[in-house]
């Protein structure tokens, strides 16, 4: 077999955050420059010798291109760009492509959200949040024929799930309290401050039952960045290094997202079984999964593939739930999204799960620190698209 | 409204519930799509369905803001598995819906484009 091209051969160097934030006071522009600035100064690397440059598209939001974080920050090196679509692992996994095929030394990869006033009725009587017309996603132009909302097919999905495997709200209900416990110890998080408890989330009233407010995102302005190079260019900066086992995206079967509950899983069993194969891991070679939460119920639906227990996730969830501390450890040892996810630190729609297994395998995540946490699975997304990696310590 | 869900509207004008099917390997397509998915055939005809269905799944929920929660319907169709059609179920609440009942096309609305919308079959 030929020799892996991104196996130990490229890097993550740096991250950087925006405040994470209900109501930041900054534009989405100024968010995403805050990232891109604080990743570039924590890797080391001159601004200078930034040469690549990568954004993305949302799927409900205007987007920040590259031209803008270029001319905004003075990057004027750059000699790869690019703006993938959803979710934001896919902005990474673009820049280690990018920087494994030699397009670039040096790349910056960048995801910003904003509660535009598409988002909420409170964001609707703010005069600086009127999203731009026109900026909306293009990629994404289902015709929906009958116009039931958004994310509806994929609530009709888990009520599916519900009765064909007997999976119930507060399976979902361990989900949500875990990644909410572990907000209470992320500094950053925008439910920092905000305790929840199973007895809280039992009682919050259905929005779309058998979902609450607590399973779906938190919607917030905030910006996150990585800073990618070759592992060999690594090795001379400042910082601890954190190598890429293997990325990959996947998309397969028909779209829960937009408009049915075809309930097939295809894409996320594509995935998840693409990085085994490359790695030749398991589940259990891993130390700490940042399971995407864009909502509770994908979550549940990627538990199901990462730990090949289809439709049993409901028993998996039971058996790994430590009532004591209201959190979830897979197989005796595995911990969930330890930032919080997108649940309790705030919706830049994953990319604070790759940010958090930066953290953990440098070895900064403080308080939160997963002893002697050498790899971590990172998912994102949902059926039909996705994506996810595994980084190691470098 | 775009090329490919034209005939699908033309047809709800008519209380007709109008689906794409592939003229060649007889795939039923809907949402409907600009050729067809599994021969990628460019022979992209329409048909009525007979308008039996099964319920696959549902939400409870108000259709407009503020409104009465309604009973929201992933009915798939009898003629293909997983040919679904998303319809409000008539006359069911959260405590009489049930997955897996037999449903039947109705029609509500004043036009010019009418509704289609199943009513579960009474339980046996």
């Amino acid at each position: 077999m030929s020799a892996d091209p991104i196996r130990d051969k490229v890097a993550i160097v740096g991250i950087g955050a925006s405040k994470l934030s209900r109501d930041g006071g900054r534009s989405i522009g100024a968010l995403a420059c805050d990232a891109v600035r604080a990743a570039i100064r924590d890797s080391g690397v001159p601004r200078e010798a930034i040469d690549g440059l990568s954004g993305i598209y949302s799927t409900d939001q205007p987007t920040v291109w590259p031209g803008y974080v270029a001319e905004s920050l003075g990057l004027s090196n750059i000699v790869w760009s690019n703006c993938a679509t959803p979710p934001s692992a896919n902005t990474v996994s673009e820049g280690i492509l990018a920087v494994a095929a030699g397009a670039c030394d040096y790349a910056v990869c960048y995801h910003a959200k904003f509660r535009w006033d598409t988002v909420s009725a409170a964001a609707r009587k703010d005069p600086m949040r009127r999203a731009p017309k026109g900026a909306f996603d293009p990629a994404l132009s289902i015709p929906l024929v009958e116009s039931v909302g958004v994310p509806n097919g994929m609530f009709a999905a888990f009520q599916r799930h519900m009765h064909l495997y007997g999976t119930r709200r507060d399976h979902l209900g361990r989900i949500v309290v875990n990644n909410r416990n572990w907000a209470l110890q992320n500094d950053q998080a925008v439910c920092h401050d905000a305790p929840l408890t199973m007895d809280d989330y039992m009682a919050a009233p259905l929005i779309a039952p058998p979902l609450s407010a607590f399973d779906m995102d938190m919607p917030i302005d905030g910006a996150m960045a990585v800073v990618i190079t070759s592992a060999e260019r690594a090795a001379d900066l400042p910082g601890k290094r954190v190598l890429v086992e293997a990325s990959a995206n996947a998309i397969a079967g028909k779209s829960d997202f937009f408009f049915q509950a075809f309930d097939t899983y295809d894409s996320y069993r594509l995935l998840i079984q693409r990085l085994w194969d490359k790695t030749g891991y398991g589940i259990d070679d891993m130390d700490l999964v940042n399971i995407y939460d864009g909502f509770s119920s994908l979550a549940l639906e990627w538990i199901e593939a990462a730990f090949d227990v289809r439709g049993e996730a409901g028993r998996l969830l039971e058996d790994s739930w430590d009532a004591k501390t209201g959190r979830l450890l897979f197989n005796g040892r595995i911990p969930m999204c330890t930032h919080g996810g997108n649940l309790g630190e705030g919706r830049v729609q994953g990319f604070g799960h790759v940010m958090e297994a930066v953290r953990q395998l440098r070895g900064d995540a403080g308080s939160r620190q997963v002893a002697g946490a050498a790899r971590v699975l990172v998912t994102n997304g949902n059926n039909p698209v996705n994506a996810g990696m595994i980084l190691r310590a470098g | 409204m775009d090329h490919d869900t034209r005939t699908y509207w033309e047809g709800l004008a008519e209380r007709k519930l109008t689906l794409a099917r592939c003229g060649d390997c007889r795939q039923w397509i809907h949402p409907p799509k600009g050729c067809c998915p599994a021969c990628w055939s460019d022979n992209i005809g329409h048909e009525q369905p007979s308008g039996e269905a099964t319920l696959f799944s549902y939400l409870v929920q108000p259709i407009a803001p503020g409104g009465a929660p309604t009973v929201v319907g992933w009915a798939e169709l009898a003629e293909q598995p997983r040919l679904i059609v998303v319809a409000p179920i008539l006359d069911a609440t959260a405590e009489t819906v049930r997955i897996g009942a037999k449903l039947t096309l109705e029609w509500t609305g004043d036009g010019p484009y009418f509704q289609p919308v199943f009513r579960q079959e009474a339980q046996s």
